[in-house]
Formats: C-alpha cells, structure tokens, sequence
C-alpha cells in the first residue's frame, strides 16, 4: 500500500514536472503587498466623497474634488465626454508629493472631445447628459453611473472598493542602533502627522522580496484600484493576455487575473496567470446591451473578476434564498501605481463597443498582403543554404509559402544587427533568392543588448547613457540570450530614435528593403530578473520607476522597430511581429500567443486567445502552428494547420529542440493535408485582405467572437472554439484527437431560435436552424460555413506565394439568404505601398438580389488593376438559370451557367475590377 | 614455365554438343531472329508506311516541327491572358484546326503543349475538345481561353494557369531524336508568375519578366 502510494505521488511528481511552467516562479496576489492591500477592500469597502462646492464644469468635462472620508487626503476627480458615447474619467491626487505616472502613446491620439450638458445639479447628485447617453454622479458615497439610453450599463465604485494610496513620506526608521527597541519605534508612530490612521501596516510596503530578488520600494505604497460593475450584462471578457476562455471566470476564491507583461516559459492552459501581453480592457454583455472599461495603466494590474456563475454553491444559496437574483458582473482593477483613468465606453452593441475602443487606441494598418499569407519558421534555419533549400522543397512539393523566418542564431553570437559571417556569409544574395521568387525574410532583433565593448550598438549606448538604469543610476545589467546584457531605455525619444535609425540601409547594410521584423523578448525578459523581468525598481526616463511603465516597456519597443522600418523605406508598409504588448500596441505590430505547447489542449486555446485579443484590439493574432515546445504527431499537425489558417497570422514555428516538422519530413498523407489547409488559406486571402482594410477603416475586428453578431443568443456566449471572419465565415476547426464528427453551433439571431442560413464552404450543403449540429468529418475536412447573405471574395488560383497572385482573377461565391439577396465587399489595391492612402484603391460593395448582382464603389476606384472576376459561384438558388447576361457600359453579353450539385457557377464574367457592371440570370 | 592444366581421372566433361536442351534453345532463339528479320523485310514492301530506321524521314519531320514552333507560336502570343478588359472571350489561342495532318502543312503545337499529345489538341468529330483524362468533352473555343474546364488534369488550358493541377511543358524538351527521354514541364502555377522557371523562360509569357535562356 505504501509502495503504491509512493509510485502515485511519484507519478504526480513526474506530470507536475512535464507539465509546463512552474507557477512558484510567478508571484500570486498574496505575494504581491498592493495586491494584497487592494483586495483587502473588498471585505470592508472604502469612504470616498466628493466635497461639495469644489465642482466645476465645462463644455466637454466636469471636475470636482474627492476626499477620502477615513485619512481627509483629497483627490482630483475629472470625468469627460467623448465623442462616439465614451466617457474618460480621471482621478489623481490633488497635491501629490511626486508627480504620478500617466500612461503616454497608448492612445491612437488625442481623444475628440464631445460635449455635456448638466441636466441636474442637486446636493450630492449631478445628472450630465451626452449624446444619448447619462452619467449620474453621486456625490456620497462616490459613485457614478452610466445609463445608454436610459439604461444603466456601467456602475463605477458601486462596490466601494475604490482605494488609492497617496504618496506619503517613509516613517522615521529607528535608529539602527541595537540598544533602542522597540519603544522608541513606538514613539516615533505616535509623534507622527495625524496620517497615522492610513499608514500602511503591510510589511511589503516599503520593500519586498519575492524569491530571491529585492524590491526596494522607495516611494512606498502607491496602489490604485477602482471597481466596475456591469449591470445589463451577463458575462465579462477581455483583459488579454491570458490562456483561458473566452468569457471570464469568477476569481472568488482564486487568485485574480493578472496582467503583468512575462516571459512564462511553457505556460499552461486554464490559468489566470499573466503572460506576455496586458490589455487592460474589459467587456461586459448581455443580450440588449453591451458595455467596456479600458483600464489605461501600465504597472503591474490584477483584476478581479465578479460574475454570476451558476455553481452548485450559487444555485444552492439561490434555492435557499428563494431569489434568483444574482449580483451584476463586475470587475475590480487594482494596479501598483499610476493614477485612475478609466474609458467607459457605452456600446450598446458588441461591435459598436470594439469600434469605440479603436477610436481610443486605434488599429493595425493595412498589412501588407505577404503578411497575411503563410510564414515559415523555426529556431533556427541553421545557414544560408537551410534557407534556400525549404524554400525550393516547398516549390517540390507545391506549397505555397511567402515568408521564411530567422530566429536568433543567424546573428554574430546575439549581436542585433549583426550576422553570423560563417553560416551566413552572403546574406544578401539569400535574401535575393527568396525575394526573386515574390518571398521575403523577417529576422528576428530583440531589445538585450549583449554587454560587449567591441560590439558598436553596446557602445553607443554605453557611452550616450540609453540603457535603463540602476537606482544607483549605472547601467542596468541582466542575463538574457547573449549572456550579460542591458535594455536600451525605449521610453527615452531619443533612444527611439536612435533606435530606428539603426534600420537604414545604409547602416544595417546585410538586409534589404524586403526583410521584416520579429521583436521577440521585449517584456522585457531577463532571465535572472523577479519573475524572469526586470526588477521594478530601475528607472527609466523622465525618471519613472520601471514599476510604473513596465507593461508599456515592448510597446516603445516596437514604435521604435516601427519607425526604423517606416524611415527605411517610407512607401512600404512595415510588418513587425512582438511578444508583449499594451494597449494600442497594434498599431504596431501583429502579436503572437507566444511560447506553447505541442498538445491538443494548446491548440484549442489558440483561437480562445486570439478571440480575446481581438475584442482588445489585436485582430493580427496567431499562434506557433504545430506548438513551439514539443513534437506534434501528424494528426495534431494536420490539424493545426487546419486551425491556423483561419487565424489572422499563419506562422509554422518550433523550439530548437524539437525534431524538423516541414511538411515533407511527414508521410504523403500529411503532407498532402497541410498543402489542402495551406492552398486554402491562400484561395481566400482576399478576405483576410478586405477584412483588413476594413479594421483599418472601421476598427471592426477580423475575427470575431459569436456573440459579436448574435448578442442575443444566450448559447453563443460562451461558444469559444467557435470564430466568425467577419461576418462572412463561421469556422469551427477539429481541435479534438481522433473524432469523426464535431459539434458546430450555429447561432441564433432571435428569441425564437431562427438563425441565419450556413453553407458548407466545400459542398455547399445549406444548415437552416440554429442550434448545435453534429457534423462528420474527415482528415481533410474543416467545418467552414459561410453566411447565407453574404458574398465572400476569393482567388482560387495558385501560386507559389501571394505576392504572385497580384494579377490574378478572382471568383465571387454568393450565398443566398432566406430573401435570395446577398452582399459584400472586396478590397484591393497593390498589397505593399502607402498609395492607397491617396486614394489608389478599389473599395467595391456587391449586392445580390431578384436575380441580379450590381456592384457599387466607395470612392472612385483609382487602382489600375490587371485582376479580373473569373467565376462567380451562387448557392440557395431555387431553381437552375438557364444562363446569365452582363451589361458594362451598356454592351450586353451571354454567359454560360454551369449547374453543380448545390450551386451554380456563371462561367467567365470577365470584368475588370474597376467597372460598373450588373449581371442578371436568366431563366427561360 | 609451370604447367597449369591438371587432368583428373574421375571427371568426365560433357561436350556443348550432346547437351541437347541447350542446343534446342539456341536453336528457337536463332528461330526467332530470323522470324523477326523477316518481318521487318517485308514491312518494307506496305505502300506508305515508313521504315522505322528510316533517319532521313524522322529528322526532316522533326525539322519542320521545331520550324513551325518557332515561327507559329508567334501567332499565339496575341493571347490576352484573360477574358480581363475585352468582354468577349478570349480568341482560342491555340487554334489548332487550321494545322492539317498532312506533311505539306506546318505543325503548330500549343504553348504547353507537349508533341506527345499533339493530337489530342484537335477537334474530335463533333468539333469539340476533349480532357486528356477523358472526363469531360468542352466546346472547343473554350480551350486555352483562360478559364478551367477539365478540372481533373487541367488539360484544356496548357497555356494559362487557370487550372491548379495542370502542367506546362516548356519550350525546351531535351530528349532523343526517337522520343525517348523525361518530359520538361512546370506546374500551370509557376505561368506567368514573373518568375522564370523554365530554363528557356518559355512560362513567362506574357509578363515584362526577361528571362535568360540556362538550357545548355
């Protein structure tokens, strides 16, 4: 028996071990003093007011003064009207003893102010109204609320878990002579200012040690937090980035979610752990309304969640109780330090939510078309001759493939802006022979600098003072990739610009106008630093504590690479690819979900993840297909690859570890799978492309969740492994071991469960009701469905890689709806420069209906393009048209109509994409 | 100078001669060759059929098909890569009736095409084109016009990428004078690309691309 327990905990042991990450190294909320002190008010809440007579108001915002009723220490309050029903409110100290931290370039830019009017004005409650929307500020206890429309949907500080801990000065040490005890320690307190009742007694105020590392906290505690609650919602999510669901867990009883930009070496699934990205921004849904909260602080934030999940706990209570109601979702910021400013954006609608928060911090840009197509990568293709041969084993077996990576090693021992001169002694000419077949290269520059006087960047930065430095005020030294290394100090405009200088040709000379970036490790990661970052107590410039900005650290990281690669070549759109990331960071840059792992569980939380991430703004989301860590067998890569190309960024990347995993290292089988999944990514760039301009034009995320088009479909909330592209495409990939048939749900658009009209994408077999519907499926088969309304561009063409496909034509599928009408958009232009910024772009708009398919532009369509429509498939016809007739500039011509078996295809319309045309069928 | 040769009492040496299965198989095999030697002969005798070592008539055959290819394959670069701009359907590029079978009439061989299947590009009795792979017959016209047809083997359109599983031969073939030899092809992909892969650029042709001719 003993033998047998000792094997079990053995066994544990050993799948404790391979199970990825060890939380210990990461600091849980009890082990992090503001945390800790933060949370504590929940149990007691706290005594904020505002002072009556100090309120000032003006056309677009109102201010007061707010006091905190226990320690009198007073509070400026500021709450502004923003255009596009967003209201921005501030709280800092009135007269704090140092300036706090506010959050800079996280803002696309200045936001546009709107306008208030003061409806009401009482004692202890002020009524403004903007737009059509409310703010109610109640004056004691503090607290507002936000009415859409005469709704509540925002409750700030409801809870009175409001708590802001002022700057204060250390308290006297006691002398450290050892004959003093503790009385004159007791003295002191008692001499002190009558600030006595809020000193804080928590032993990590004013110093903290985690592990081995010491926090030496010299401006004390500085903690803000402030709660949120959501009462016209049902569920919560947002606050990227962590590995968990979609809708966000009730943390009553765990630790809250963190976001605190890390470097989490094999990280696991179904953790509220923080990982590499924080987007402090968070949604609240329910069927009729639609709300968020962007939380703009760039220290350390945990969040905890409050939701109503139904629980046996909870329904017991409820059953107990004889009440069914529950408490609104709420959710509870708690950050280190920096000031309260908080957007609180009013929807009412899903994707009216996701478009305010892009006026607030804007969008990708227009990639350019390479970049949506498939990458290759691994650490590390070893040589140029490594290189140039999975490229041409890629033509071998034909598939398609635009872009090879170069992880770490190609540089002269991690020397950024170096190469190794042995493996790759002629880089230019490499690059030369993938960019003459329309490839290109990304290579990889991270932000440790390797600590080596012969090395020029290193020098510079050493004798101009860029890196981050040391409380002492010396160069701040850790351990990363190179070995010893420093962290320029990106905060720094001219460290930036420096930075970005470094980019010129005529300074980085062995690349080429072509070569793209990967901004990895920015968090920045260090491997001997607290929790593998840096230690909190640096200082950056303007002489912020690293504690305040730490999460912003690889967002000026990359709008440094961003505007290297702009001033580089200024008619060519940059592509950059980074680890950590802010908000607003994807203006930027496109993300990745980082270091995962090669099993089956990673996988599925890959969209779980990038669906998150692009609620926060980040719609050019992936993940490493086939996993980072580990080898995937064949089915998992099949699979994967399945999966990943219905995310936004299509990379294939592995661990230097793992075995080679291109496809043709698989059996024929395989290998054919991955070329199918890969040839359709490509068939359908052009609306990955369109969706693109689209964000860019709109701020409407790529992919989106179900509930952004179905918000009243209680059912489809939680529906995570699940992704619509647009609202064009539902994809719902086999992400399970050996099955043969999944469960797609198709969402409903009312009470009485009607949904919209799905055709499989492959046969166009027609899915009429709502609901889950079990689909079989093959090695081959990825249940897709498009919209029954919808028109989907794409180029069923192929070509070696996208950049070849300029010039050719495309083909239109037309799903009908209930009516027989469909529409939808197509954009092009020339899929690399800024023109289309003057205007050198076709913006087209299709509509079907009677029978009839008329095309209309947005703006005139500038854009001289050699593209043509091919082929135009329409499904949900009732009967076969016997053929087809196009008019262009009044000239009629026939056209052949090809029945299939659930469509039919109108043979070779071959207009220029360009023209005004309208095509009838005919039936005879 | 020691001898070599040992004679041993006990083995007795059969002479080829009285071995008769040898002897009767030696005996087919001569058989047949004069058989087959035969038949050649009199092959000779059939009115308009050509001997096969006639050299002279295969290499004067092969002149004028690899004249006509350069000549006549001009014809064919009027093609305008789609139905793109002209609304009506692309000319059949390879308008192959007009080539007779006669020898008097040059061969004009389809860009992508290989001489192999020269035949099968010219009408069949009902004037249509069928798909090499035999599973669809298409109206004529609609071969090469830059639109896929035989989806199975993308057979009606040598000339355009319209179809992804087609292939295009290049201009160069390097084989033996008697046919013998791999062909030289590229995917229908790889046309028109702005990438030259074969080695005489012959699928680069309606593009600016100048390619270098490699095939020496």
């Amino acid at each position: 028996m003993r033998l047998a327990l000792g094997l079990l905990a053995t066994i544990c042991a050993l799948v404790v071990l391979t199970d990825g990450v060890d939380p210990g190294n990461f600091k849980t909320c009890e082990q992090s003093s503001f945390c800790r002190r933060s949370r504590k008010v929940q149990s007691a809440g706290s005594k904020y007011a505002l002072i009556p007579g100090t309120l000032n108001t003006y056309a677009d915002s109102l201010t007061a003064d707010l006091v905190n009723k226990e320690n009198h220490h007073q509070f400026a309050f500021k709450l502004e009207a923003l255009v596009g029903s967003t209201f921005r409110l501030q709280i800092d100290e009135k007269q704090p003893l140092r300036p706090r931290y506010r959050v800079e370039h996280a803002l696309k830019g200045q936001p546009q102010a709107g306008r208030i009017r003061v409806e009401q004005e009482t004692d202890g409650e002020i009524v403004i109204t903007s737009e059509k929307n409310k703010a109610v500020i109640h004056g004691d206890p503090f607290r507002i609320d936000f009415y859409e429309n005469d709704v509540l949907v925002v409750s700030v500080n409801a809870k009175n878990w409001l708590y802001f801990e002022h700057l204060r000065q250390k308290a006297q040490e006691p002398t450290p002579d050892p004959s003093e005890n503790e009385n004159q320690q007791e003295q002191d307190a008692a001499v002190e200012t009558p600030k006595v009742a809020d000193a804080i007694d928590d032993p990590g105020a004013w110093e903290e040690n985690f592990k081995s590392h010491h926090d030496s906290k010299p401006y004390g505690p500085e903690a803000v937090a402030l709660d949120f609650s959501f009462p016209a919602a049902e569920i919560l999510f947002g606050i990227p980035e962590h590995a968990d669901s979609f809708v966000l867990k009730s943390t009553s009883g765990t630790d809250p979610y963190r976001l605190y930009n890390l470097d989490v070496f094999e990280y696991i699934v179904d953790s509220k752990m923080a990982l590499y990205g924080a987007v402090p921004v968070i949604y609240g849904h329910g069927q009729q309304h639609t709300a968020g909260v962007y939380w703009q602080n760039a220290a350390e934030t945990w969040v905890d969640i409050q939701t109503a999940e139904t629980n046996v706990v909870s329904s017991l209570v409820n059953f107990v109780s004889g009440s069914r109601k529950t408490p609104p979702p709420a959710a509870h910021f708690m950050s280190e330090s920096g000031i309260v400013d908080a957007f609180i954006m009013l929807g009412p609608k899903p994707m009216d939510t996701f478009r305010q928060y892009a006026a607030l911090t804007g969008t990708h840009e227009l990639p350019q078309l390479f970049s949506l197509a498939y990458h290759q990568s691994r650490w590390n293709y070893n040589d140029e001759r490594d290189v140039t041969s999975v490229s041409a084993k890629f033509d071998e077996f034909n598939i398609p493939m635009d872009t090879m990576w170069l992880d770490i090693e190609y540089t002269d021992g991690k020397r950024y802006f170096t190469w190794d001169k042995f493996k790759f002694p002629n880089s230019l000419a490499m690059i030369k022979n993938l960019t003459e077949l329309g490839r290109h290269l990304v290579v990889i520059i991270d932000p440790h600098i390797k600590r080596d006087n012969g090395y020029f960047f290193h020098q510079d930065c050493t004798e101009r003072g860029y890196y981050i430095k040391t409380r002492e005020g010396n160069d701040y030294e850790g351990w990363c990739w190179p070995g010893s290394a420093s962290y320029p100090d990106f905060f720094n405009p001219v460290v930036r610009d420096y930075y970005a200088s470094q980019y010129a040709l005529n300074k980085f000379q062995t690349v080429t106008a072509d070569v793209m970036l990967w901004n990895d490790m920015n968090e920045p990661s260090v491997f001997n630093g607290p929790e593998i970052t840096a230690p909190k107590d640096l200082v950056h410039y303007g002489n912020w504590e690293h504690r305040d900005v730490h999460n912003l650290y690889g967002h000026m990281h990359l709008m440094g690479s961003f505007a290297g690669l702009q001033q580089r070549d200024p008619n060519q759109r940059p592509f950059i690819l980074t680890r950590s990331h802010f908000a607003g960071s994807q203006r930027y840059a496109a993300i990745w979900t980082g270091d995962n792992l090669a099993d089956w569980n990673h996988l599925q939380y890959s969209i779980k993840m990038c669906l998150t991430e692009a609620v926060a703004g980040f719609s050019f989301c992936g993940a490493d297909v086939g996993g980072f860590f580990g080898n995937p067998d064949s089915e998992l890569l099949e699979r994967w690859y399945q999966t990943g190309i219905f995310l936004p960024f299509f990379r294939a990347h592995a661990h230097i570890d793992t075995k080679r995993r291109e496809p043709w290292l698989f059996p024929e089988r395989t290998r054919e799978i991955i070329r199918n999944a890969v040839i359709k990514r490509y068939s359908y760039l052009p609306l990955w492309y369109t969706a693109f301009y689209e964000l860019e034009l709109t701020g409407e995320p790529v992919i989106r969740p179900l509930l952004a088009h179905y918000p009243q479909d209680k059912e489809a909330f939680g529906v995570d492994n699940q992704l619509l592209v647009q609202d064009r495409l539902l994809v719902r990939p086999v992400m399970q071991q050996g099955v043969s048939k999944v469960d797609v749900y198709f969402p409903a658009i009312d009470e009485k469960k009607n949904g919209d009209w799905w055709y499989d994408v492959d046969t166009y077999q027609r899915q009429e009701r709502s609901g889950y519907v079990s689909v079989p499926v093959d090695e081959n088969k990825i249940p897709v469905y498009q919209r029954g309304g919808s028109i989907v561009p794409k180029k069923e063409r192929q070509r070696r890689a996208s950049t070849l496909m300029l010039h050719d034509p495309y083909t239109l599928i037309i799903c009908l709806d209930r009516e027989g009408k469909a529409s939808g958009s197509l954009y092009l232009d020339d899929e690399k420069s800024y023109e289309y910024r003057q205007g050198k772009r076709i913006h087209t708009i299709f509509n079907f209906g009677n029978g009839q398919l008329t095309n209309r532009f947005e703006g005139n369509p500038k854009y001289k393009s050699d593209a043509w429509i091919e082929r135009i498939v329409i499904a949900g016809l009732d009967k076969v048209p016997s053929s087809a007739s196009i008019t262009v500039n009044g000239v009629t011509q026939q056209l052949e109509v090809l029945p299939q078996e659930r469509s039919v295809v109108v043979r070779k319309p071959g207009v220029k994409m360009d023209v005004d045309f309208a095509l009838k069928l005919n039936y005879q | 100078m020691r001898k070599t040769w040992v004679k041993r009492e006990n083995i007795y040496y059969k002479p080829f001669y009285k071995q008769k299965s040898k002897v009767f198989l030696l005996l087919i095999f001569l058989v047949g060759i004069s058989f087959i030697a035969y038949q050649a002969f009199s092959l000779n005798q059939l009115p308009g059929v050509p001997t096969p070592w006639n050299l002279q008539q295969i290499k004067r055959k092969h002149q004028q098909m690899r004249q006509s290819l350069g000549s006549k394959q001009r014809d064919v670069d009027d093609f305008d890569g789609g139905g793109g701009g002209a609304m009506a359907p692309a000319a059949p590029a390879g308008a192959g009736t007009a080539a007779g079978a006669g020898n008097e009439d040059p061969i004009k061989i389809i860009r992508g095409t290989r001489l192999f299947d020269y035949d099968a590009y010219k009408p069949n009795f009902k004037g249509k084109f069928r798909c090499l792979d035999g599973t669809k017959e298409i109206p004529f016209d609609h071969l090469n016009d830059n639109y896929c047809d035989c989806e199975g083997d993308g057979s009606d359109e040598p000339s355009t990428n319209a179809c992804s599983v087609g292939r295009f031969y290049c201009r160069y073939q390097k084989r033996h004078i008697t046919g013998r030899g791999l062909d030289v092809y590229v995917a229908s992909s790889r046309i028109n690309d702005h990438v030259c892969d074969c080695c005489d650029g012959s699928d680069e042709w309606t593009t600016a691309v100048k390619c270098s001719n490699n095939c020496a």
